[in-house]
């Protein structure tokens, strides 16, 4: 028997003095690129300039240096695992975790600053304690029969409880700005909090078979119950099956000189998901809609007792090989999912004082291809070059809704034979821009026999694809020789259509706020009759756009591709001969150089193709550089 | 076989310590809500579900800006000035910019939760005869208010239908029960009501609030009293002329509000609760505030209060025209030096009273100096809040002179027109016939300007809106006059008919 215990204790702390995304006017990541540049940030004696004409009237760098801001993570995860070995073949293990982690932040509104001159400051303080216990209780057994037949098996319980719960407070109205703490606040502004809670319990069962390593065969199963399913429907079945054949192990391949590994897989199985909200099953009445100083109740959410699980079927068909004593290795893989009973949010009609209601909506497939080859190119005289590529593709389409529907009812993104998009929102479902009126400069769309409209109409709605890259994949070069080492890991990704707000926004081109605008936008522009172009002419008549059409970010016109290759990291490193260091008292020393995210190759011409939210005031992905030395003791 | 018992055992302990019920194994309970199911059996639920029913009426969709500030734009009242860029696609009426998809999601929410009340009425228990009366009158008076501005938003007035190539797509989908469980949530597909059921449902609703609610209490709250002015309203709306001539009369009987005039009239826009309200949306509390981005002071002036003109206040979006200014003979005036400061600005104005809410705004965002409207400047105390009269006592005469001139009481309506004039320190007029008409709705309009009403008292004449800036009209029989419903909402009900042009 033995027992181990583990703690892990940590604090993370950031400062962020303004959002991080959203077009606040103080953020440099919306702000920056759209202030007119002949503003200048500080005034001739060093001075914040604080006379920034615009709507954009704030000194980005004031603002930022003025308010302040912290998140900070304390995390305590502990441990207490139990081995007990019952016979030679038989051992139980017990496992008892928590993991407790609380988040918390403040922010300052500096009232120096045009957010917080009107409050005369504002702090705000937000603390979030999140709880999770999990134990697993498992029973492992094998076994070798007449040193050819392997059998090993596993039996377990498990289960897991998360709570969160958190309070959050504002107060505005402060002294000076060197009374940055709440407790100075004049006035109360907001105080709320909120409780949360999860559970989940599963049973499982699985056993290993293989026959001289050649032939083999695993069978798993998890029952699993979640809480937030409704009660008519907590509990699910997910059973699976995988095959191997390890050919190289075959006599025909066994002396095989070429032929290092050579294993073909099979599997098929079913998983669970209850990635959805804690009391998505329940319907509800919640605090809320206080009026005239007394306090408000809201019906919240609908019950639905048939909430259930989402399975996903997963087929997939594999074959991992090696030749020349594994210098070239790799692996084929193609794969078909079918998520059956998708969770999804079913829309409800508005005039039915709903918005949606979480339900298992249809049947969505993933099909794709997965092509991954590494190979030692160059292993000589103490050089070496790896290479290691790999390529994914995936088509994903929605294959059916429930009764029998074409599309989702108030969202027609999610329609059977389209695919759905990043986070699960459903494809673009949109008129097509058709450029510009060469006559006139007027902005053109398609209407749904394919004729030219300025004013696009519902009806004329088409799919025109998904913000779901199709292919994707990366490659990866290492060279090393006595010591020295270098990587290069690049990225890419192709087939994706997104809006970006940041972008939509400077394509105004300054047509209805005075804005900085693209040059290459604005380069583009109608300007003169019989021009051919995309962007539409610019007016200024206390509008962007045609005061009878429609925007000319209407429709696909702003869609932009979200193609890319980039250079992910490149890393330089020397790593110390052991003899050398071992002399004072280390047993390694490694020295390096890094840059993350150096090169994009791309059209795109936003802030970053591979940005996540909605785009506006995103910080994109930074370029970071990092020298570092690495000893061990 | 020891062994095999043994590890069952420990297995089956630690198991049967988890499992101890499976039942509450996975039961979690939500501690901010309680369940739907029997949620609305006391008193102070109800009176807590009826807070809610209120509150919506602060949405920025509704009268926290857009039934105010935007109908206002798309009316002939004003100008846009590019300070934050808002409003300018409502005051060009460009398509699509007009009342937006939460005006009815917020409307809808809210009118279920009136219905909710409503079908609760016979379960609370420990309920007095009174209370039940209150949560009737409250939420019926509630829900006519709420259907009375979607229909009066979404669909063509009763008293102007036709009009060559405009298509009448009726009134709006009239739901009268509450929906609290998924089935019928899932299922009910409502049509257009004809605007003529929308109106009955309105009077109906109303006319059991005032008499459910002879006593109120406070006028950010439903009466009998704000039920008969808002009848009056309606009625108005409808072309049911003697309809408003009475209930006019009511409201104007009533203890609720009181009709100002002179510096009283001015100073009543000066306090929290004006007291010429009979019904308003209260804004008590500094987080209710709807902020600095589309509050109605924000979107009306760049001031953030009248004492220091140079503070920074809001963004001052939407501005008097040329014609709002004729009105008051507003002009820029400056006061004292140094010329870039603005407190050493005002306007020169004519003798209306009404001149007084009028005023130069601030340089400090970066704009000109414009001449805006006061209306609305945080009475509540607390930045970018005011109370927003949804009607003000001063409406009933202007009600009852044009309903009597429809009447053919030529009299009457010119006598309480004169009268009105006084108050506002203008001199009498001599008219008849449609001059008379005329002057009543030119009174109409300068009284409410900024105040949300100038669009649909052009729509219910079936007039078009002749703009100054920019000098684009819009003809009554353009498809803008409607908005859109929301997409959503007919992609998903395919009874529900979206209005002509989109």
């Amino acid at each position: 028997m033995s027992v181990e215990t583990n703690i892990n204790l940590s604090t993370f702390q950031q400062n962020v003095p303004f959002a991080v995304s959203g077009s606040f006017l103080g953020s440099p990541a919306f702000s920056a690129s759209a202030i007119l540049p002949h503003n200048a940030i500080y005034n001739e004696d060093g001075s914040y300039n604080t006379a920034i004409r615009g709507v954009l009237g704030q000194n980005v760098v004031l603002v930022n240096d003025y308010n302040s801001g912290m998140q900070r993570t304390n995390t305590a995860v502990g441990n207490l695992i139990t081995n007990y070995k019952i016979a030679k073949n038989l051992s139980f293990r017990s496992l008892f975790g928590l993991d407790y982690r609380l988040l918390q932040g403040d922010n300052y509104r500096d009232p120096r600053t045009p957010d917080g001159a009107g409050v005369i400051g504002r702090s705000s303080v937000q603390s979030d304690w999140r709880t999770r216990f999990i134990t697993t209780q498992t029973l492992n057994w094998n076994k070798t029969f007449n040193g050819v037949h392997s059998v090993s098996g596993i039996l377990g319980l498990e289960y897991l409880s998360e709570t969160r719960e958190g309070i959050s407070g504002a107060g505005i109205g402060f002294p000076t700005f060197q009374f940055r703490t709440i407790q100075s606040a004049a006035t109360p502004e907001s105080i709320t909090g909120f409780w949360t809670g999860y559970r989940r319990a599963s049973a499982f069962a699985s056993a290993n078979y293989d026959f001289k390593k050649k032939y083999l065969l695993t069978l798993t199963a998890r029952y699993d119950g979640s809480s937030r399913f409704g009660t008519n429907n907590q509990y699910g079945l997910f059973p699976s099956v995988r095959v191997g054949w390890s050919l190289v192990e075959e006599e025909f391949l066994k002396n095989s000189s070429s032929v290092s590994e050579m294993k073909f897989r099979a599997s098929y199985g079913l998983t669970g998901n209850d990635q959805i909200g804690n009391f998505d099953a329940r319907g509800l009445y919640g605090g809320g809609g206080n009026y005239s100083g007394s306090a408000g109740i809201v019906p919240s959410s609908l019950a639905n007792l048939d909430l259930g699980w989402e399975t996903n079927n997963t087929t997939n068909l594999g074959l991992d090989f090696g030749f020349f004593e594994n210098r070239v290795t790799g692996s084929i893989d193609a794969f078909d999912r079918r998520t059956k009973r998708l969770l999804l949010n079913q829309p409800i009609l508005w005039i039915n004082g709903f918005g949606g209601i979480s339900n298992n909506v249809g049947e969505l497939q993933n099909r794709g291809l997965e092509f991954e080859l590494s190979t030692v190119n160059i292993d000589k005289g103490g050089f070496r070059w790896n290479t290691s590529f790999n390529i994914t593709k995936i088509d994903n389409q929605i294959l059916s809704l429930y009764s029998g529907l074409d599309f989702l009812p108030a969202n027609p993104g999610i329609a059977v034979g389209q695919p759905v998009g990043r986070s699960g929102e459903g494809s673009i479902f949109s008129a097509q821009y058709a450029g510009v009126n060469p006559a006139t400069g007027r902005p053109m769309w398609l209407d749904i026999n394919g004729n030219i409209t300025y004013l696009p109409l519902a009806a004329d709605r088409r799919y025109v694809g998904s913000s779901l890259a199709t292919v994707f994949g990366g490659l990866n070069n290492n060279f090393s020789y006595k010591g020295f080492e270098l990587t290069t890991f690049f990225t890419y990704e192709y087939g994706g259509l997104i809006s970006d707000g940041q972008y939509s926004f400077l394509r105004e081109n300054g047509t209805r706020l005075t804005l900085n605008a693209l040059r290459e936008v604005n380069d583009r522009s109608w300007k003169t009759p019989g021009q051919i172009t995309d962007i539409p002419r610019n007016l200024t008549t206390n509008a962007g756009n045609e005061t009878r059409g429609s925007s000319r970010n209407s429709g696909t016109a702003a869609l932009l591709k979200s193609d890319f290759i980039r250079l992910s990291q490149l890393t330089v490193a020397y790593s110390f001969k052991p003899s050398l260091v071992n002399r004072i008292g280390l047993t390694r020393a490694r020295i390096y150089a890094q840059g993350v995210n150096l090169w994009t190759y791309t059209d795109y011409p936003g802030y970053d193709p591979e940005f996540t939210g909605a785009g506006t005031g995103q910080v994109p992905l930074t370029k970071s550089y990092t020298l570092g030395v690495q000893i061990g003791f | 076989m020891k062994l095999i018992n043994k590890a069952f055992l420990s297995l089956a302990l630690t198991g049967s310590l988890l499992v101890s019920s499976c039942d509450s194994l996975l039961q979690v309970d939500p501690r901010q809500s309680i369940d739907a199911n029997g949620a609305l059996t006391t008193p102070d639920a109800m009176n807590a579900a009826l807070n809610s029913v209120y509150a919506k009426l602060r949405s920025t969709r509704n009268y926290g800006r857009d039934l105010f500030a935007l109908a206002d734009a798309l009316a002939d009242v004003g100008q846009t000035t590019s300070n934050s860029g808002r409003l300018i696609g409502e005051n060009n009426n460009q398509p699509g910019s007009h009342f937006q998809a939460g005006f009815w999601q917020n409307s809808y929410y809210a009118i279920n939760e009136a219905n909710l009340i409503l079908a609760a009425l016979d379960k609370v228990e420990g309920a007095s005869a009174t209370q039940i009366a209150r949560w009737e009158g409250e939420a019926k008076f509630l829900r006519g208010l709420y259907y009375f501005d979607l229909v009066k938003v979404y669909s063509y007035m009763p008293t102007a239908l036709y009009q060559p190539g405009v298509v009448d797509q009726g009134g709006i989908p009239l739901v009268i029960e509450g929906i609290i469980t998924s089935g019928p949530a899932l299922s009910r597909q409502s049509p257009r009501a004809t605007i003529d059921e929308v109106y009955v449902q309105i009077y109906k609703d109303l006319e059991d609030a005032k008499r459910l609610l002879a006593t109120g209490r406070g006028v950010q709250y439903g009466s009998g009293a704000a039920a008969s002015a808002l009848l009056s309203r309606v009625a108005l709306y409808k072309g049911d002329w003697a309809k408003v001539v009475t209930e006019s009369g009511l409201a104007l009987a009533s203890n609720v509000g009181t009709v100002l005039s002179g510096s009283a009239y001015v100073n009543g826009w000066r306090a929290p609760v004006n007291p010429e309200s009979m019904f308003e949306v209260r804004f008590a509390l500094a987080e209710e505030s709807i902020g600095v981005n589309e509050s109605l002071q924000s979107s009306y002036t760049a001031l953030l209060n009248l004492t220091n003109k140079n503070s920074q206040g809001g963004w001052g979006d939407f501005i008097p025209n040329a014609t709002v200014r004729g009105f008051f003979g507003l002009s820029a005036l400056q006061t004292g030096t140094p010329a870039t400061d603005n407190n050493n600005w005002d306007v020169k104005r004519n003798a209306d009273i009404r001149g007084e809410l009028y005023t130069t705004g601030n340089t400090v965002r970066g704009a000109g100096r414009q001449i805006e409207c006061t209306k609305f400047l945080s009475k509540s105390g607390f930045a970018y809040a005011d109370n927003v009269p949804v009607i003000r006592k001063s409406e009933m005469h202007l009600n009852r002179a044009e309903a009597n001139f429809q009447l053919k009481n030529e009299t009457a309506a010119l006598t309480e027109l004169n009268a009105f004039k006084a108050l506002r320190g203008l001199p009498a007029v001599t008219l008849a016939g449609n001059a008379l008409l005329e002057e009543i709705l030119l009174e109409r309009f300068k009284e409410f300007a900024f105040e949300g009403q100038r669009f649909f008292d052009l729509k219910r004449y079936g007039r078009g809106i002749v703009k100054t800036t920019p000098a684009v009209n819009l003809a009554f029989d353009d498809f803008k006059i409607l908005p859109s419903i929301p997409q959503r909402e007919v992609d998903g009900n395919p009874n529900l008919k979206q209005n002509k042009g989109y």
